[in-house]
């Protein structure tokens, strides 16, 4: 068993030698936010949607379309506002006059990397036709139905101010997107690296240098990264924590008001896994778990009015489970 | 002819029946005004009372009432019409509702024909209500009656004038308008200033209350947050960690080839030494967190270093089913088994001290 775990260690090493590169050439165009690109990243080998959000100014969206040019691959940008239409989304079939006929018009949503930027502006329809063909991966227009691209990944961001003549999305909606991430401001000396390249004159751009057969072959490579029965153990301590807080010791109980769902083990799996093919790990470890709970549950544990009031958060909460749930 | 003359006495004896049966106590138009005139007290009432033979011996007879004949504006009027005429003949009543301005109609109340001794008696009451103040005139009421014969005959009531008074007592309407001052402010009475008294006390015992609920619950706050520091036993740290570290000598895991398990052991009394003696919680931290943490602690050079080799490779173990060698599971043994002994707990000069960086280190025995 152990051998199989080197070999598959050893093939790690080979092919996630991409990930320098792809890095090196992201930080071209993006300084810091290495935890945005690295999460990114990890959305990409475990094949789930990520929503981003940061106030304004944050390069959420530039990090997103730098890692669709470094990737070579086909790359949308929506521009969610109030009057968008589920049609100008998904598509819709078009009468031509010339052969009497109508013919389907593929919507954006035909592409490799689709970046929604503020989510939260478009109405329900319109999330909701979104994020159902993130979930099944296909489209139906006019009684046809379309798969999608495959990579097929969808990175959303949205804003945590100005909620005026928002649509907030419901939790049913933010479970779909395997990780949420909140980006906060760069440090000192990296808002000083951004002065100077942005005063140099010439946007840096990202040069095409993985294609996306290597993000589905490492892809395939990530499935075969072994978990053991300890660590799948570990995950339903932590998820079952955030249902039944009590059993595990924990005085939360009045400050969860649902816990997350059966989705969060599976993406917490799933995103554990890439991770430990970012560390070029051929197994999974708690570090692993740990470093990308927080990111898989955040937005899957809901808070009571009581957590609230004594000013706590979900991300609170979820580091209160971490810190409590006994490490294999 | 006898037949006939039997007819009329009849009719007569029945008609001083009916007029016997009118209250005497109406007066007429002219006897009303002289009233008003004279006592000024309200009147009962006005009547008009027609008496009409026609086609010879046929007798019809109209009375009109109204009662009072003096009222306040607005105040209901009752207008009472009874008719009595031959049995055989028809009366049409007038329409009263269009033809009686200054005055309206507010409700009708058809009585049921009476008859008697040959006679037909109709009766209809009138609501009425005057919107109008002075004397105001009633106007005459035709009445149409077709004999046996088939000879129409109109009947009118006299006209009736009926006083309708202002709401202004008449003292006042004499001296002209009166300027109304608007209603001058509410005095509170003394007796209310003990309820806003009790009102603002209680008020005040509310907002104590809540004050000291959100304390309270900050405490609660600061208690939840800070993570309950597991017992810490440094005395005992070192006997329990040596205890199980005997055990796991005497279990002969490494003899019995269950290195997997001798390292989940070994590596778990480790941790639980680290959280009894040094009060960091290793239990709930992996490997990396448990070498950062340790990293502040007063250790011996390469304690940390030597603790996250350990540590990695029992992982290896746990979570990649890699199966450690028997030589390297004897050296950790007895290197744990030091490393206990190393940093166990020495005197109390430790207890006065932060949990880390404070170990009485000692020489390894």
């Amino acid at each position: 068993m152990y051998a199989d775990i080197k070999a598959i260690g050893e093939r790690i090493e080979r092919e996630s030698e991409f990930l320098v590169t792809l890095v090196s050439e992201i930080d071209k165009v993006i300084v810091g936010q290495s935890y945005m690109v690295e999460r990114l990243l990890i959305g990409l080998l475990a094949d789930g949607h990520v929503l981003i959000e940061g106030v304004p100014g944050l390069a959420k969206t530039l990090a997103v379309r730098t890692l669709s040019r470094a990737i070579d691959t086909r790359f949308q940008r929506i521009q969610f506002t109030p009057d968008l239409l589920p049609a100008d989304l998904i598509g819709t079939m078009v009468y031509t006059a010339k052969t009497g006929e109508f013919t389907t018009k593929k919507g954006p949503i035909f592409s490799n990397l689709i970046l929604a930027d503020e989510i939260n502006r478009a109405p329900a329809k319109v999330q909701s036709a979104l994020l159902e063909a993130m979930q099944e991966r296909q489209v139906t227009i006019g009684g046809e139905t379309f798969p999608l691209d495959d990579p097929f990944l969808v990175l959303a961001t949205q804003n945590p101010i100005e909620q005026e003549g928002t649509y907030p999305l419901p939790e049913a909606q933010v479970d779909r997107f395997m990780l949420k991430l909140k980006v906060g401001y760069p440090s000192r000396d990296e808002e000083l690296e951004i002065m100077e390249r942005m005063s140099r004159g010439k946007e840096p751009v990202a040069s095409p240098v993985v294609s996306p057969e290597t993000i589905l072959k490492a892809r395939d490579l990530v499935r075969e990264i072994y978990v053991d029965d300890k660590i799948k153990q570990y995950i339903l301590d932590i998820v079952f924590a955030t249902r039944e807080p009590s059993k595990h010791g924990l005085d939360l109980g009045d400050l969860i008001a649902y816990g997350a769902s059966p989705r969060a083990s599976i993406y917490l799996i799933a995103a554990a896994r890439a991770h430990a093919f970012m560390e070029r790990r051929a197994y999974v470890t708690p570090e692993d778990i740990k470093a990308i709970a927080m990111d898989v549950l955040r937005h899957r544990v809901i808070i009571t009015y009581e957590a609230e009031a004594e000013e706590l958060t979900s991300e609170d909460i979820v580091q209160r489970i971490l810190d409590n749930i006994e490490v294999p | 002819m006898l037949a006939r003359l039997r007819q009329i006495i009849s009719k007569t004896v029945a008609l001083v029946v009916f007029m016997s049966a009118v209250a005497a106590s109406l007066i007429t138009v002219d006897e009303a005004v002289a009233e008003r005139g004279g006592s000024g007290q309200a009147l009962v009432g006005l009547e008009s009372l027609v008496h009409a033979t026609v086609a010879g011996d046929t007798i019809l007879q109209i009375r009109a009432n109204i009662s009072p004949a003096r009222a306040t504006i607005g105040d209901r009027l009752l207008l009472t019409l009874t008719v009595v005429h031959d049995y055989d003949g028809a009366l049409a009543f007038p329409r009263v509702a269009g033809e009686i301005a200054p005055f309206e109609v507010m409700d009708v109340i058809i009585h049921a024909t009476d008859e008697q001794a040959g006679a037909v008696i109709e009766r209809r009451e009138y609501v009425l209500a005057a919107f109008e103040t002075g004397d105001l005139r009633f106007p005459p009421l035709a009445f149409h009656y077709v004999s046996p014969e088939g000879d129409t005959t109109t009947v009118s009531t006299d006209t009736m004038v009926v006083i309708i008074e202002n709401t202004i007592p008449h003292e006042e309407l004499e001296q002209g308008p009166i300027p109304r001052d608007i209603k001058p402010p509410l005095e509170l009475p003394r007796r209310v200033w003990p309820a806003i008294l009790i009102g603002a006390l209680a008020a005040a015992v509310l907002v104590g209350l809540f004050y000291l609920r959100r304390w309270f619950r900050s405490r609660i706050k600061v208690d939840r947050e800070s993570k309950v520091a597991p017992e810490v036993r440094r005395e005992a740290a070192h006997v329990a960690a040596l205890a199980r570290l005997a055990e796991l000598e005497r279990d002969d895991l490494v003899g019995q080839d269950e290195l997997p398990r001798f390292y989940l052991v070994l590596t778990d009394l480790f941790r639980r030494y680290i959280l009894d003696r040094f009060s960091v919680d290793a239990v709930d931290m992996t490997t990396n967190e448990l070498a950062s943490a340790m990293c502040g602690a007063d250790l011996a050079e390469g304690d940390v270093e030597w603790m996250l080799d350990l540590l990695s490779y029992a992982d290896l173990s746990k979570f990649a089913c890699h199966m450690p060698t028997s030589d390297r599971a004897q050296g950790d043994l007895v290197a744990v088994r030091a490393f206990v002994q190393r940093t166990r707990f020495r005197g109390s000069s430790d207890l006065g001290s932060s949990d880390l960086g404070s170990s009485e280190l000692v020489g390894e025995e």
